[in-house]
């Protein structure tokens, strides 16, 4: 199913010895500042219809990673494709552009709006998409029914559970129907058993074209994956 | 599709102001809000107050479009002046002026104190207009003074020899506060004078400031008892035409006098009355000082502490194009929200100044509610949300996505 060879053209996602130096400012009395590697000549390929886990501990270099496959991010060295395009040469408003169409976004803090019930948190990208109202509406309705959550659209995030606060970041993410699911920790913030909910609502996928992506440190989370790419000090480890 | 985006923005900027407001933290915006409201309520109350001061100088009748009143920065040279200025021999410039084809109708007005002694009442000083009445049923001042003898009898080519009529109309309010009736006998104190009522009217006078108790009489009777015969005196010339070319004449009558147009907005400038337009540009300034300051400062506060859903609003997809109008909907909308709210608070802040006054002075409408105070206050409210917005962007401007998301 995966194919592990850099294949960046072809692939849904893919990295090319991709690496990623962060400068981390000086201080006062220092001049200049430190360089952090936070990836350093890694390559994978991605296909559609996988569901990939992407493990490491803390600062090995996951979320990173992640943020370069959703476009967050542009790498210091190496390639990053989508959908066969390199991402170096897009602008940041093309990059911008791109999340919105092809990519959902899955956070452990789930980062939905306080001030917006959940039904308008999952249509936001719907807004930007310029879709119609009604359709916002319909569409956002539909995919709340997907992951369960119908009953409490009209619900603030404040007045979800956890659980059912991420269940409406993952509907966001599937709302515009995009081709890769991006998913950095996203049971990180929840007990085991809600976890496993929102895990099989990510990674229950009959979308053939859709890749599925995640971020985790927990074994039972990549449990749920096709395959892991693993991560140490910015480094792939399990060629 | 990309046509429905601003609009969807614009309801998105709605949704998260009310989401706020109505959530568990209203805190930073409801304060905001306080503030604009605050301010343009100072602004329209003293912008009223500016409008009271600056229509205090003419008195309202029906069809007059055209006031001359002496210019009140040159108060020493008018052609007469005492207690103020006042226009000298307006009689005479009256009927050269009502010689004019163009001229519907002509008459000088004099407003003057006076006490009246009520037959049943205690006696009572009440604001009297003295005009030349017409033969039609004019209102001066909301008042119909139908029942005056037409002309100004008592005047008599300046001889002030003629007929005394003692003819008196007055507003429904000084017949309250004198207990009088039609047919009741006003005398003057100290005077071997009287007035008649002949009439009250049923409307409301309304001397450009507000409702304010009046009378109207015969100007050579009120000259009479006010002692003002002298130089003929009067404080302006109303005039009604329909013919616009009359002004440049009347800017001719007198040397160092204002030709006024209808009251209101078109008063405020600085030829008419640099007092009143004082006094709404400093309003116009502190407010929107103000009100800047606050919505700068608290939309600042808010879009910092609220960075994180900047963010995410980036992360899925937002173009900072469309960041940067979520965030100019938001700071606009708090701002007509404190705009609608201050619009009222001035309305409120009008008629407690006009009631303060009145209890005080026996007098109301110091103030004035102008309808277009309402567009007034809500363009100075749009006009805070365009010069505060600067800060919540440059924060928005700030905000790094990845930084956001992964602290």
């Amino acid at each position: 199913m995966s194919s592990e060879a850099p294949t960046g053209e072809s692939s849904l996602a893919a990295c090319e010895a991709v690496g990623k130096t962060y400068e981390r400012s000086g201080s006062r009395l220092s001049r200049g500042g430190e360089s952090v590697t936070a990836l350093a000549d890694v390559s994978l390929s991605i296909d559609p219809g996988e569901v990939v886990g992407i493990a490491g501990p803390s600062g090995s270099g996951k979320s990173t990673l992640l943020h370069l496959l959703a476009a967050l991010d542009t790498p210091t060295s190496g390639t990053v494709y989508i959908d066969g395009e390199d991402t170096g040469e897009w602008s940041a408003g093309q990059r911008t552009r791109r999340r919105l169409t092809q990519v959902g976004l899955v956070f452990q803090r789930f980062h939905l709006l306080s001030s917006l019930s959940a039904r308008r948190n999952v249509a936001l990208p719907l807004v930007e998409q310029g879709v119609s109202r009604a359709e916002r509406k319909r569409r956002a309705e539909q995919t709340l029914a997907q992951v369960g959550l119908e009953d409490r659209r009209g619900h603030r995030p404040g007045s979800l559970s956890g659980g059912e606060q991420q269940r409406v970041a993952i509907a966001r993410a599937l709302v515009t129907d995009p081709q890769l699911i991006v998913a950095d920790e996203p049971t990180g913030e929840l007990d085991t058993e809600t976890g496993d909910t929102v895990l099989e609502l990510l990674t229950d996928t009959d979308d053939e074209q859709r890749a599925v992506i995640i971020a985790s440190h927990d074994e039972r989370t990549l449990s749920y994956t096709d395959r892991v790419i693993r991560l140490l000090d910015g480094s792939r480890v399990d060629e | 599709m990309r046509g429905r985006r601003i609009p969807g923005i614009v309801g998105l900027g709605f949704r998260r102001v009310w989401g706020r407001l109505t959530g568990s933290t209203p805190g930073r915006t409801f304060v905001s809000i306080i503030g604009v409201a605050a301010a343009i309520g100072v602004l329209v109350t003293v912008t009223g107050l500016s409008l009271g001061l600056a229509a205090s100088g003419t008195v309202a009748s029906e069809g007059v479009n055209y006031w001359i009143v002496p210019d009140q920065q040159s108060v020493g040279s008018t052609p007469l002046a005492y207690e103020g200025a006042s226009l000298g021999s307006v009689h005479q410039s009256a009927a050269q002026i009502r010689q004019d084809d163009r001229v519907d109708y002509v008459t000088p007005v004099a407003i003057q104190p006076i006490r009246l002694d009520p037959p049943n009442g205690d006696r009572t000083y009440v604001l009297a207009l003295g005009i030349v009445a017409d033969e039609s049923d004019r209102t001066v001042a909301g008042v119909d003074t139908g029942a005056l003898t037409p002309g100004d009898p008592f005047y008599a080519d300046g001889t002030y020899a003629g007929n005394w009529t003692g003819d008196l109309v007055a507003s429904p309010g000084v017949s309250e506060q004198l207990d009088v009736e039609p047919g009741s006998r006003l005398s003057v104190p100290n005077q071997n004078r009287s007035f008649t009522l002949r009439a009250v009217s049923e409307g409301t006078a309304d001397v450009s400031a507000g409702t304010i108790p009046v009378v109207v009489v015969h100007l050579s009777e009120l000259q009479a008892v006010t002692n003002t015969t002298g130089g003929d005196q009067a404080d302006q010339i109303l005039v009604a035409t329909s013919d616009d070319s009359v002004r440049t004449r009347l800017e001719n009558i007198y040397p160092r006098t204002s030709v006024q147009t209808r009251s209101g907005f078109s008063q405020l400038s600085p030829r008419v009355t640099s007092l009143a337009f004082a006094m709404a540009v400093a309003a116009g300034l502190i407010a929107l000082g103000v009100g800047v300051a606050f919505v700068a400062t608290l939309m600042g506060l808010e879009f910092t502490a609220t960075r994180r859903s900047l963010a995410a609003i980036q992360a899925v997809g937002y173009s900072r194009s469309s960041v940067v109008f979520l965030i100019m909907t938001e700071t606009l909308v708090v701002t007509l929200i404190g705009g609608v709210i201050g619009i009222a608070l001035g309305w409120i802040g009008i008629v407690g100044l006009n009631a303060g006054v009145a209890r005080s002075f026996d007098l109301a409408g110091a103030a004035r509610f102008d309808p277009l105070l309402v567009p007034y206050g809500l363009c100075a409210a749009v006009l805070v949300g365009v010069l505060s917005v600067g800060y919540p962007l440059y924060i928005a401007y700030r905000t790094e996505p990845l930084e956001e998301l992964t602290r």
